[in-house]
Parts: structure tokens; C-alpha cells; sequence
């Protein structure tokens, strides 16, 4: 229920909510939580610890 | 306790009710008989009883008096007021002022120094209104116009905020500036004080009704006696506190029985219908026409309770149709050679367990989609994405058409919809590829909605579940009554929200896709 919080710096928070306004979510929140749900279930289905750094590597996030 | 320079105290004040006897409140509680007291005077503190109460008389402002208005002026007077306000002098330098506003004693500081929130005005003579800025509320008010609740919060210590509400009033903005600022009641929502009992009560209140007057005598006869309010502003603050009283906002209701009751009583209605058979005699056979007598009947009990100006929308978001005859697409699909199952299996296993995902193209799940077994999204994916799909969607669709229950003679599927077209949002990709539009009387059968494809392809339905709308929306549309005229058109549900918005004033936010109903906001 509680969760965290998360700051941005004013500068992509801007970003955030011109892109979250244009594709018609209704909240800042609510277009992040999204983004976050989708690049995760990018990895999730993966078995094991080098599965998923496999998927790691090629979404980019680590070399 | 002594914690740098703040005192932190060790127990709470003590407040004491003087009122003596015993109101018949808790004389009722006493029998467990429930009361609910509002603003009675003489009821601060909150009694404790078995009911629930807001105080009224003797709730003190946040200034712990029984009501100090303030006055911020350019006019040089010596005179104090003499019933009950506070006059400020301030200074006007480019038509601005800055100043501020004396709240509370902070009794966490040595020498118990008032609390204070810095006040910003900015004049707009040319158009006739001030911009307001007191700590990290803004408004704009025009001269001579009494503003909404303002909520104050002055900081005590790191972590402790005492809250209050207010109101403004440009009285003048000539050679002269002044403004009235109306006691400072404790905030409903957190009050510094106890002024309900249970002690969270004033806190839902606030939050159902919006911010509220909590002082004693809320409406600040003192600042008429002193010239410095109107009988105009006594009497809109006084009729806005009796407003308080009432509800104000909106009341949504969901009634689930003309649901519930059509899904299971739609055999006794229809002549013929598989589920319907043996029942003429049955004891609720009328039960749809008796659900309809009895929500006409609350809607007339709630136009009833309704003021001028209350705006009442009975909507349903769909309609009914009769479902007799079951469709299974996943057996249909595996006719067509689109679905195939595993070496061995019969097809009768639940949720598309027997279905052999490297050789399968689509399939069906739930009670109205059609997936696409889609590589990079089903985790066995064999239909490429891009004009593979889409290839193959445009042949489904075609097929759909129009399908055939030859047994009844009848079309089955009115035709299968495109989601990529008739869907938009940054959702899409939760729905399914197609959306079937099945024909009234036909809807998924019980099997296939479950991942079931083994048996026929078109059954009768025979469970008392014999009523249905996942069908061709076309066919089932949902109504739309209102107490008020609306312009000559169809409403959809998606206006519903936008509408409700625009009737008290604020304009739907861009990620809605509806717009307010023409006419009626």
C-alpha cells in the first residue's frame, strides 16, 4: 500500500509529463508505473540468474 | 522535554466540557441507540457517547478565540476594533504588498512566539482583482468577491504543521487597499484541536463534504458590527455555512440486481429458450418484470429527495440479449486448421492445456477475445508480428463473418473486430486482437471461455445463465435517462465522467476520451 518515492529532477520530470499528456494517461504516476511494468516484464519469464542477465545485456542495461 | 530550542511537551492539554447533566444523546447511547450530532452548541469538547458529534459553540479559531477576523489596510487608524478583529497596516509599493499572517502561538518555542505565513498580494487594479499568495496557496480574487476555504498551514517545527481554513475579501482597492480575512477556523480535515468525537469524524466529514467552518459562531457577526464586512458578505457566509449542511457533490450508485437477475431469468422470458424448458409454472418467472417495477420504484424515491439544480443520470453501460447456443471457437479454430493439439490429447483439458503452441496460429480465452499466438508476446509465439498478423487477422475476420449455425439456421457471429482499430491508448496491448461481435441468442460457450476445445462447435445453452451482453455491442446498448433535457444524440459511457466534471465546473482532463454530454453540461 505504501511503496516508495521516487524523486526526478525538474528536467525529466517535464519530459515525463509531456509524453504521459500526449499518450493520454491521466497522471505523471501513472505513465511511469507503466513504463516500469513493461520494461520488467521484459525480463520476467527468465529461470535463472544468467537468463536474466542475458536479457540485462540486451535491453542495455548492463555490458 | 527541551530538544535544542523546542519544547516538546510530555502530555497532552487538558480540555474540560463545563456543560453539566447528561445530553439525551448519550442517555440513547446508553441504550444502544445511535445518535448523530451536528453543530449543537455547547459541545466542545466532544462528548463521548455512543454516536458520533461535531462540535459547534465554543470551538475556538486557531488563535484559541471565538472568532478574529483580521484586516489588512492602507488606512491609518488608531482605534483598535472593538468586539473582535485585528487590524494590520500594510503599505502598497508597485501595487504590491507583502506582509503576513499571524496564526498561533507556537507553544514548542521558548516564549511561546506567534506562528506566522508570509502573505504576498499583487494588485491588478486595470482588471480588478488581486492575486493572493499565502505560503503555498494561490488565488485570484476579484474585488468584492468573498473567496472559497482556504487551507493555512503554519510550521511549528520540522514535522509539525498547524493547519487552518479561511476566507478572503477584497473590500476595497481604490486610493485605499483592505482586505478582510476571515478567522482562521481550525482545519476539519487535521484539526489542531478535538472537535469531534470519534476523534477522526471532523477528518471524514472534510474529506466527504470538503472543507467546512469548525468555529463556534462561524459566521463573523463581529466583523459586521465593525463595519468592516456587509450584510451582503454576513449573509453569503452565513447561507454558505447552512450550504455546508448540506451534501454537495456527486452520489454514484451501482445496482448490480438488473445484472445479476437478466443473466439468470432470461429463459422465463423467452419462448423456446433451451434453459426455459419445465418452468411455466416456475414461482419467479416474472422476476425481470418485478426487477424493473421495484428500480422504478427507487428512482422515484430518489427524485424525490432531489433540490432544483440536482442533476440525476440513470445509466446502465449495456443491455441484454438471450444467450441459447454456445459457441466454441477453439474447436472452430481447430476445424480450420488454425489450433492444434498436442500428440494425444482430446482436447477436453481447461484453460488450452492440450493446445501444441508450436503449431498453433490462434486461439480463444474469456468471453469475447480472440489472440493471435504472436511471437514476442505469447511466450510461444509462431505468427510473426507486422503484416504477418495482420495478414492473418484480415482471414479471421473474413471468416467470422457472418458464421453459421447451420443446425438453427441462423447466423452465429455478426463479424470480428479489429482492437488495433476500434481500440486506442497507451493500453492496447493488454486486449485481445479480435473482438467477436457475437449475434443475439449466441455468445462464447461455457467451455471454450475456459480454453476448452473439444466438443461441438455450436450447443445449446440449458444453464439458468441464459441471459447475456459479451455479444455484438451494437445489439446491446445501455440507457440513458435523465432529469434534465440533453441535446438529441447518443450519449456514451465514455461521456459519462467528462460530464459529471463539467457540471461542477471543471473541464475533463485531456486523457479522457469522452466529452461532456451537449446540453446537459
Amino acid at each position: 500500500m505504501w511503496g516508495s518515492r521516487l524523486k526526478l529532477d525538474k528536467e525529466l520530470l517535464a519530459r515525463v509529463k509531456r509524453y504521459a499528456d500526449l499518450a493520454g494517461y491521466s497522471s505523471v504516476e501513472e505513465f511511469i508505473t507503466h513504463i516500469i511494468e513493461k520494461e520488467l516484464a521484459q525480463l520476467e519469464g527468465s529461470d535463472s540468474e544468467d537468463d536474466i542477465k542475458k536479457k540485462l545485456k540486451g535491453l542495455g542495461y548492463i555490458s | 522535554m527541551k530538544i535544542g530550542k523546542y519544547r516538546i511537551p510530555l502530555q497532552k492539554p487538558e480540555l474540560r466540557l463545563l456543560r453539566r447533566s447528561k445530553p439525551f444523546w448519550t442517555i440513547l447511547g446508553e441504550h444502544r441507540i445511535w445518535s448523530t450530532v451536528l453543530r449543537v452548541p455547547i459541545t466542545f469538547p466532544p462528548d463521548r457517547f455512543y454516536g458520533a458529534e461535531l462540535s459547534a459553540m465554543c470551538v475556538p479559531d486557531l488563535l484559541g478565540t471565538q472568532g478574529t477576523f483580521l484586516l489588512f489596510t492602507t488606512r491609518p487608524e488608531n482605534t483598535a476594533f472593538q468586539e473582535g478583529g485585528l487590524r494590520v497596516g500594510v503599505t502598497v509599493r508597485d501595487d504590491r504588498i507583502v506582509t503576513s499572517l499571524q496564526g498561533p502561538e507556537n507553544t514548542l518555542l521558548d516564549g511561546n512566539p506567534p506562528l506566522t505565513l508570509p502573505m504576498r498580494l499583487h494588485l491588478d487594479r486595470a482588471a480588478g482583482r488581486i492575486r493572493a499568495e499565502l505560503g503555498d496557496s494561490t488565488l485570484t480574487l476579484p474585488v468584492g468577491e468573498l473567496s472559497g476555504w482556504v487551507t493555512l498551514g503554519f510550521a511549528a517545527m520540522p514535522g509539525v504543521t498547524v493547519k487552518g481554513l479561511t476566507r478572503l475579501l477584497v473590500t476595497e482597492m481604490g486610493d485605499h487597499f483592505s482586505l478582510y480575512v476571515a478567522p482562521i477556523n481550525l482545519d476539519p480535515e487535521s484539526p489542531a484541536m478535538p472537535i469531534s468525537h470519534p476523534s477522526y469524524y471532523a477528518s471524514y466529514l472534510a474529506k466527504k463534504v470538503g472543507p467546512f467552518a469548525t468555529l463556534g459562531l462561524a459566521e463573523d457577526t463581529w466583523a459586521l458590527n465593525e463595519g468592516v464586512t456587509n450584510d451582503a458578505t454576513f449573509l453569503q457566509q452565513t447561507y454558505d455555512i447552512d450550504r455546508e449542511r448540506l451534501d454537495t457533490g456527486s452520489l454514484v450508485c451501482v445496482f448490480d440486481g438488473t445484472d445479476r437477475i437478466q443473466h439468470m431469468f432470461w429463459r422465463d422470458i423467452e419462448t423456446g429458450h433451451p434453459a426455459g424448458r419445465g418452468r411455466d409454472a416456475a414461482p419467479h418467472r416474472h422476476a425481470i418484470r418485478e426487477l424493473y417495477a421495484h428500480n422504478d420504484a427507487l428512482v422515484g424515491r430518489v427524485r424525490a429527495q432531489m433540490r432544483d439544480g440536482d442533476v440525476l443520470m440513470v445509466i446502465s453501460d449495456h443491455g441484454f440479449t438471450s444467450f441459447r447456443r454456445g459457441v466454441n471457437l477453439n474447436q472452430w479454430l481447430l476445424r480450420e486448421g488454425y489450433l492444434t493439439l498436442k500428440p494425444g490429447a482430446d482436447g477436453h483439458g481447461e484453460w488450452l492445456r492440450d493446445v501444441d503452441w508450436s503449431q498453433t496460429k490462434a486461439y480463444v480465452l474469456g468471453l469475447t477475445g480472440l489472440f493471435l499466438n504472436l511471437r514476442g508476446r505469447e511466450a510461444q509465439g509462431v505468427v510473426g508480428p507486422g503484416a504477418d498478423a495482420a495478414a492473418l487477422k484480415a482471414e479471421l475476420m473474413e471468416k467470422l463473418r457472418e458464421l453459421r449455425d447451420e443446425e438453427k439456421g441462423a447466423t452465429g457471429i455478426n463479424e470480428a473486430f479489429d482492437t488495433a482499430v476500434i481500440y486506442t491508448g497507451p493500453y492496447m496491448d493488454n486486449a485481445p486482437d479480435l473482438v467477436i461481435g457475437y449475434n443475439a441468442g449466441y455468445r462464447v460457450s461455457w467451455d471454450c471461455a475456459k480454453g476448452t476445445v473439444a466438443g461441438p462447435v455450436f450447443e445449446d445453452n440449458t444453464k439458468a445463465w441464459s441471459g447475456d451482453h459479451c455479444v455484438d455491442p451494437r445489439l446491446v446498448p445501455g440507457v440513458f435517462f435523465c432529469n434534465r433535457p440533453v441535446d438529441p444524440q447518443e450519449p456514451a459511457l465514455v461521456d459519462i465522467a467528462p460530464t459529471a466534471l463539467r457540471l461542477f465546473g471543471i473541464e475533463p482532463p485531456p486523457h479522457m476520451d469522452g466529452k461532456p454530454i451537449a446540453g446537459l453540461a
